[in-house]
């Protein structure tokens, strides 16, 4: 089930000379598949730990993730990932 | 790093040869157990029997598991996963020690407080509800842990 928190990720890693999500992991001290669920919406991470990946992009933090509440926006989280401006 | 092409880390791999054999061994050494619920050798053997085997079975796994995906440090996630699992399994072992004290209550009454001896109160079967609601609660723990890795 998806979160409420959205992300970029995706498109952070591939400007970012493609980076792959296992490099990520090892940059921020997770494994690949916990990448995989925060990327995919699934797992909210900790503030702690969502710094961090900003860290890595070298941008601010909601540069990288977005509280969007479903019964806000009338809309499935899951499908808005994407569709940020860069 | 994960290199065996499934995308599953060591963790989620272990947890479902866990699961696995918990659900194989004990289902059997239940069963074998409540067929001559009262022989209390027989009992000792079986559980230390089972707990043997899955000792072995578990190094076998692992061994296994470690070639094809290393382990790794635990992160966050799995930490939020067995916080989940965790809450879970102890409402069913929770539920278990409650009965069994239950049955040790209704023993002491109907004995009048003393040792009333009837098989329906066999002091064996308050060990076996503990044990059934025992490997109960560790496959749900299981359980819920392994579709969380697969969920997110």
């Amino acid at each position: 089930m998806a979160t409420a928190v959205t992300n970029r990720i995706r498109h952070l890693r591939f400007h970012a000379d493609e980076m792959t999500q296992q490099e990520l992991a090892d940059k921020i001290g997770v494994s690949r598949q916990t990448v995989v669920a925060i990327e995919k919406a699934r797992y909210s991470p900790t503030l702690e730990l969502a710094f961090r990946i900003a860290e890595v992009f070298d941008v601010p933090l909601e540069s990288v993730f977005r509280y969007e509440p479903a019964g806000r926006t009338g809309e499935d989280v899951s499908c808005t990932v994407e569709d940020w401006p860069a | 790093m994960n290199v065996d092409g499934t995308g599953a880390t060591f963790r989620e791999q272990s947890t479902w040869a866990q699961l696995i054999t918990t659900v194989s061994i004990y289902g059997v050494v239940l069963v074998a157990i409540l067929m001559d619920a009262t022989n209390a050798p027989r009992t000792a053997w079986l559980l230390g029997g089972g707990v043997l085997v899955q000792v072995m079975a578990l190094a076998v796994f692992h061994a296994v598991i470690a070639v094809r995906a290393p382990a790794e440090p635990d992160d966050e996630r799995d930490w939020a996963i067995d916080l989940r699992s965790d809450r879970y399994s102890r409402f069913i072992l929770g539920t278990g020690v409650v009965l069994a004290i239950g049955a040790i209550v209704v023993q002491g009454i109907l004995a009048g407080g003393h040792d009333g001896g009837s098989i329906l109160l066999h002091p064996l079967l308050t060990a076996q509800v503990l044990l059934l609601f025992l490997v109960g609660s560790e496959v749900v723990r299981l359980g819920t842990r392994a579709v969380a890795y697969r969920r997110g």
